[in-house]
């Protein structure tokens, strides 16, 4: 009763007498604030009255670490000295100075990011791969404790699992039609129905509240009560799955070879086209530029845009068929798995690796990244768990499972330290200390996100929807200049050999009776349309001269053969012919 | 000399007569003359045009000394006399006032100087304003004069109210009563000062170019032509820096002068000096080759100076050009014998001694008629051209013969000058100016060495300027393109129509001669998307400055997808599972079975394949040449038609063989680099403009604003709008308060 009471407490009553104590302990020669109800205006006299700390640590402002301005930092800025006119260099400068502003505020603020990421250490003489579930659960807190559980679902598996993008909520999917979602913290049970039909894969989408299931022939759309919204019938026999969320875009594979992006704002398709690899049946996507990775059986990993119907890069991994692939969060890491028992790590932002060759003793058959760059590997009942396997080689496994059953698939859950697995069983929640982001940024994925907060995030992120045509291997392209290279030259070059005078629709405009006939008239047009293919001719061949002074003069400049162009790499032709 | 003695033997004759004569003579080289007002009667209206020549200060016909002398005669006015005459000393005339136009851009500079400091004062304001991030409306006010403007108005409290009402009403008078002149003392001192420097600067100025009109040196205006010459330089650099466009312009404005001026240099040796230099020719060797190099040098500045275009025409063209020289120009054909550039000369040297015999006759009877002046004069400025067309010739012919004939005709042109002279000053300078207009002349007489160092300067300077013209003009090429391409479409009423499907131009295969047809569209709309395929875009992407060789480059072997440096695999202690992967879909096998079978065909078939692809997908992308030959075109038909070898590789367009790739050397990767086609209509197709490479303008957006990106308190400072207005104030335009008073 006392509590209640303490809490109706409003300004109006009597405030409590520990607070006004403490109110009045403050020195108040310090400090003397005099409160406005105007918004300040930069020339009227501010009347805060501020003494200096009398003892500084640091003669001004407490200096910011030089690492963590370094991670914040967005680069070089501008020379001044390629900047037109002195007032632009100007503005350019006070540009600069808020750009340095935020980073410094970025990196100062750094310190409001409280939370840690916990680890376990082994004693000497132990190794972290011995410790079981068991163990850990017994030495972590309750609240912790909780998020090591089992679900045994015999009937209707194996099956599949996903995590929302904050983590709270977790979807199920067997494979002969159980599909179930709920809060996994609080184990609140959303809705859990049967499709009556296979499922091959699930999704959510933006929110908590939609999401998608691969059944046998089409993707349904379903709401958190288990309602179905849509059938999407032109997405056909689909495998895999992936929602891209700043784009909105649900991106699927089929049985057939098949990607398809379905703009689930619009709900229209973006692109469909055959990959001409058969059956897809790994999928994943790289957070950082939003493109699907398809793993294939000839030891390639294609990466797919909505834009080209050709692979925007094709990237020979394995000289085996592959089995498993994943990109880590940040999209700075790709872990491949192959049918010759290897794992590598590759470096996905230039395409270039192996960073790591790893030989397992048995095929792994799943792999997924977490937001720590940990590394669970799923071969067979197995899940490994590596640490710091990326830059690093790691020697052994940081944490060990082994199910009683067959592990369908798993997925880090982010913000939390823990790793879903579904099996064909049932789904095993796993504590994996280390694994999650502590820190989280409410504004992007918000764990503890309520109702309202949702609905804002929702419109939000739909104001801010990228279109599909930004897809590209290099997100930042969008901020570079458009420079033609070499092969636009040309094609343009072939154009202007087979450009046509453009046509003039020129209607003369009819004059007074007597002063133009329409033989008058029909010579003026002829004679505007004359003049302009003329002047087209000329022009045209304005440019094929410049083109051809060009060439010369390129050629004039051509490099003297020198000494050490024989240690140059030969030619392919030359190297045919050897 | 015969007017003289006519004079002498007329003399007997009444005076009348002579006097006649005296003033028909006096008119011969003079305007009509207003007569001299006679006093007749004495009359109010006076004309004002009798009244213009009697009073001309010292040179007019009433003198007041004249009129002192009377007074001498008595001692009494002779002081006046003295005070007269020493005024008279004392006080000069007042100079005739400039001509209007330029009395006029005189006042109009001073003006302007005075306009520009005052407005020069603000400068700074304006740049402070134009370069701050954000600027608040309405200005703070900054006058601050002694407490005035800080009455404060405050609410009085009751008890105020109430003693108010109890105190007796004063009643207050302004002390400071308003001032009766608009201006103060001061103001109106200063105000007189300033006028009164404006007018000073003003006669200064009328003063110089009183002066500067009046020299006649020639050095002084070589000077100055030098000096003009440096500034366009000076002037033109540094409009090349700020303002290439306008730079250009006066490029090309320079180059016209240029041109004018050689079309202008038709007298090359008719000045006092080359005359007599021809007249020493005869007998001394370097006078002759001072002339001979006269000639050689006006021609130098004659000839224009031509772009050696030699090195960006194929040699093919070349040959067909010397071959097509002008035959008409002797100057420029370099093919003829030297035979028939005698021949040439003696012809023309015919025709001009006819032509002297002529005027020899007509000049015999010239004297005694007076009134065939001005004939006269057109035929002696015809003759004085005749020698110079000569003149052109004796570098190339037998100077002696040449020079020993001219003299004679010399002589007889001399005669008849001097006789002009005398008779009217008028014509004589006429001749003048017909042939010593240029600056030919007037160097010759300052001295040879001289004259062609100045000259050689002059070249060098001209010779600079086309050079940074030619550079500056490449530099240029694509801003003037674009220029030109914006235009071209702004100013287009007519509606083109643009060609729509972008995969029709795409050539896939080679055809023989495929066309690009499209049918007629008129919607404005299409005139947008014209840009993208039509002249104008192809022009820009062709001239874009990024150097084609640069792109090619020699190493684009691939490294074997075998070779890469092997990073050495890790065995990893797994635990083995005991239940084996079932795969979802249940369709394979399970994988481990496989595994065996699959490491005994690794590596040869799908590395072998992916090289394949790679190389397929190379070879597509390059560009492959394109085949224009028509069998039979410049040949005679019939069956049979062999295609000469050198006209086959004249209608082959070839392209580069060798591109760079991204994926080069990265022997397990193949990148599409086609696949960024969407993307490019997003980017930015031009540096805009404060920037002058791309690595600034990109630099420029490289840090995001939004709030999910920076911290809030960076993000508001990045958003902060850049004018702030008051609402329900009245926004006064800048006054002079603002800017800082200078200290008196």
């Amino acid at each position: 009763m006392k509590e209640k009471m303490a809490k109706v407490t409003r300004y109006f009553n009597e405030e409590p007498k520990v607070k006004k104590k403490a109110f009045k302990t403050k020195n108040k020669s310090t400090i003397t604030y005099k409160v406005r109800n105007k918004p300040m205006r930069h020339h009227e006299i501010k009347q805060v009255k501020k003494i200096p700390n009398p003892a500084p640590k640091y003669p001004g402002r407490a200096p910011i670490n030089e690492k963590l301005l370094e991670k914040h930092s967005r680069g070089e800025g501008i020379d001044k000295s390629g900047v037109r006119t002195g007032i632009h260099k100007r503005k350019q400068e006070l540009k600069e100075k808020n750009f340095k502003f935020a980073n410094e505020q970025a990196a100062r603020v750094e310190i409001l990011l409280t939370e840690g990421s916990g680890l376990l250490e082994a004693d000497a003489g132990e190794t972290t791969t011995q410790f079981t579930q068991k163990q850990i659960m017994d030495n972590v807190d309750i609240s912790a404790a909780t998020k090591h559980f089992e679900l045994r679902l015999k009937d209707f598996g194996p099956y599949r699992m996903r995590y929302t993008r904050n983590g709270r909520h977790l979807l199920l999917g067997g494979k002969l039609g159980h599909v179930a979602g709920f809060d996994w913290i609080t184990k609140k049970l959303h809705f859990e129905i049967n499709v009556m039909e296979s499922v091959h894969d699930i999704c959510w989408l933006h929110i908590e509240t939609m999401l998608a299931v691969a059944q046998k022939n089409w993707v349904y759309v379903y709401d958190n009560q288990g309602i179905e919204l849509h059938c999407l019938k032109k997405l056909n026999k689909v495998s895999r799955m992936e929602f891209l969320p700043y784009h909105f875009l649900l991106a699927t594979a089929s049985d057939e070879g098949y990607l398809s992006w379905l703009d689930i704002s619009i709900g229209q398709i973006v692109a469909q086209y055959n990959t001409k690899l058969g059956k897809l049946n790994m999928l994943t996507q790289n957070p950082n530029n939003a493109v699907l990775c398809v793993g294939g059986s000839k030891g390639v990993v294609t990466m797919w845009a909505p834009n080209t119907r050709d692979p925007l890069a094709k990237m020979l991994c394995h000289k085996t068929a592959m089995t498993a692939l994943h990109v880590d969060p940040k999209g700075l890491y790709m872990a491949t798995a192959a049918a010759d028992r290897t794992l590598k790590i590759w470096d996905i932002r230039k395409l270039h690796g192996p960073m790591q060759v790893y030989e397992l003793k048995s095929v792994a058959s799943n792999v997924a990244f977490s937001q720590k760059n940990m590394l669970a590997i799923g071969m067979g009942n197995i899940v490994e768990v590596y640490k710091d396997c990326c830059e690093t080689s790691a020697e052994r496994a940081y944490l060990r499972h082994r199910l009683n059953n067959t592990i369908g698939n798993f997925h880090f859950c982010p913000y939390e330290d823990v790793l879903g697995v579904a099996s064909a069983h049932g789904f095993t929640s796993l504590l994996v200390p280390g694994a999650g982001e502590p820190n989280f940024d409410a504004f992007e994925a918000n764990p503890f996100q309520t109702k309202t907060q949702r609905q804002e995030a929702e419109v939000k992120a739909l104001l801010e929807k990228i279109q599909p045509d930004l897809i590209t291997l290099d997100p930042t392209k969008i901020a570079e200049v458009d420079i033609p290279t070499l092969q636009d030259k040309i094609e343009a070059k072939r154009k202007l050999l087979f450009l046509k005078p453009q046509k003039v629709s020129y209607e003369p405009r009819k004059k007074a009776k007597g002063k133009g006939g329409s033989v008058k008239m029909a010579q003026n047009k002829k004679i505007v349309q004359e003049e302009s293919k003329r002047e087209f001719v000329k022009k045209m061949k304005k440019i094929g001269t410049q083109i051809q002074k060009e060439k010369n003069n390129s050629q004039n400049k051509a490099k003297p053969p020198s000494v050490l162009d024989r240690f140059l790499p030969k030619e392919p032709s030359q190297k045919l012919k050897k | 000399m015969k007017d003289k003695s006519a004079l002498r033997d007329r003399f007997t004759k009444t005076s009348k007569k002579r006097s006649q004569l005296v003033n028909d003579v006096l008119n011969l080289n003079k305007k009509p003359q207003l007569k001299k007002p006679s006093r007749t009667e004495p009359a109010l209206q006076i004309s004002e045009f009798n009244l213009v020549k009697s009073i001309t200060g010292t040179q007019g016909v009433v003198h007041v000394n004249d009129l002192t002398k009377v007074l001498k005669k008595r001692a009494k006015h002779v002081e006046i006399g003295n005070k007269v005459s020493k005024a008279q000393h004392d006080t000069k005339t007042l100079p005739k006032p400039l001509e209007k136009s330029r009395a006029d851009r005189i006042r109009r500079t001073v003006a302007f100087e005075g306009v520009k400091k005052q407005l020069d004062r603000w400068d700074a304001v304006v740049t402070s304003n134009r370069a701050s991030n954000q600027l608040s409306f309405p200005l703070p006010n900054v006058k601050l004069e002694d407490n005035k403007n800080f009455t404060e108005f405050r609410l009085k409290t009751d008890l105020q109210k109430e003693l108010e009402e109890l105190e007796p009403k004063v009643e207050i008078f302004n002390l400071e009563n308003e001032p009766k002149y608009s201006l103060t003392m001061q103001e109106m001192i200063e105000r007189r000062k300033e006028m009164a420097k404006v007018r000073a600067v003003q006669s200064y100025k009328e003063a110089k170019a009183r002066r500067q009109s009046k020299i006649k040196s020639k050095k002084y205006h070589r000077i100055q032509r030098r000096e003009k010459i440096k500034q366009q330089m000076k002037e033109f650099e540094l409009l090349q820096k700020t303002n290439p466009e306008e730079a250009l312009k006066k490029l090309e404005e320079i180059e016209k002068v240029r041109a004018m001026e050689r079309a202008d240099l038709r007298h090359r040796s008719t000045g006092k000096w080359a005359r007599n230099k021809q007249v020493q020719a005869k007998y001394d060797k370097e006078s002759r080759q001072a002339l001979a190099q006269q000639l050689t040098l006006s021609r130098e500045l004659t000839q224009k100076l031509k772009v050696d275009e030699s090195e960006s025409e194929p040699e093919e063209e070349i040959k067909v050009d010397t071959g097509n020289a002008n035959r008409n120009n002797p100057w420029t054909d370099l093919n003829k014998t030297p035979n028939e550039i005698e021949e040439f000369v003696s012809g023309y040297r015919k025709f001009w001694e006819n032509k002297d015999k002529e005027i020899e006759e007509f000049s015999k009877d010239d004297d005694k008629n007076v009134s065939s002046f001005d004939q006269h004069k057109i035929t002696n400025n015809d003759f004085v051209e005749a020698n110079i067309n000569k003149d052109h010739d004796i570098a190339e012919d037998n100077p002696k013969l040449q020079i020993k004939k001219q003299n004679v005709k010399e002589e007889n042109n001399f005669q008849q000058k001097k006789s002009m002279k005398r008779g009217s000053k008028h014509t004589s300078r006429k001749i003048k100016v017909g042939t010593s207009n240029w600056e030919i002349d007037c160097v010759g007489e300052s001295g040879d060495d001289n004259e062609i160092t100045t000259r050689d300067i002059k070249i060098d300077l001209k010779k600079k300027l086309r050079k940074k013209y030619e550079t500056f003009k490449k530099e240029l090429q694509q801003e003037e393109t674009n220029n030109k391409s914006k235009q071209a479409t702004r100013k287009k009423k007519l509606q083109v129509k643009p060609i729509k499907n972008v995969s029709a131009l795409k050539l896939h295969v080679i055809p023989t001669r495929p066309v690009v047809k499209e049918p007629l569209l008129e919607s404005y709309g299409n005139i947008l998307q014209k840009d993208k395929n039509g002249l104008d875009a192809l022009e820009t992407i062709l001239k874009s400055n990024e150097p084609v060789t640069k792109e090619l480059h020699k190493n684009t072997a691939n490294i074997d997808p075998n070779d890469i440096a092997k990073v050495k695999p890790i065995s990893l202690n797994t635990e083995v599972p005991d239940l084996l992967a079932v795969d979802l879909d249940d369709e394979e096998e399970n994988a481990d079975q496989n595994v065996d079978m699959l490491e005994a065909f690794k590596d040869d078939d799908i590395i072998a394949e992916f090289e394949k692809d790679k190389r397929a997908e190379i070879d597509k992308d390059k560009p492959k040449d394109i085949n224009l030959t028509l069998p039979g075109w410049g040949s005679w038909g019939g069956t049979g038609i062999k295609l000469s070898k050198r006209k086959r590789g004249r209608f082959i367009v070839k392209f580069p063989k060798k591109f760079k790739r991204r994926d080069d050397n990265k022997g397990n990767l193949i990148i599409n680099e086609k696949a960024n086609k969407n993307i490019k209509p997003h980017m930015v197709s031009e540096v805009p403009f404060p920037f002058k490479k791309t690595k600034d303008f990109e630099a420029s957006v490289r840090a995001p604003i939004g709030n999910t990106f920076v911290p809030e308190t960076a993000f508001r400072k990045m958003i902060r709008p850049p004018v702030l207005t008051k609402m329900g104030t009245v926004i006064e335009p800048m006054t002079e308060d603002i800017l800082l008073k200078k200290k008196k």
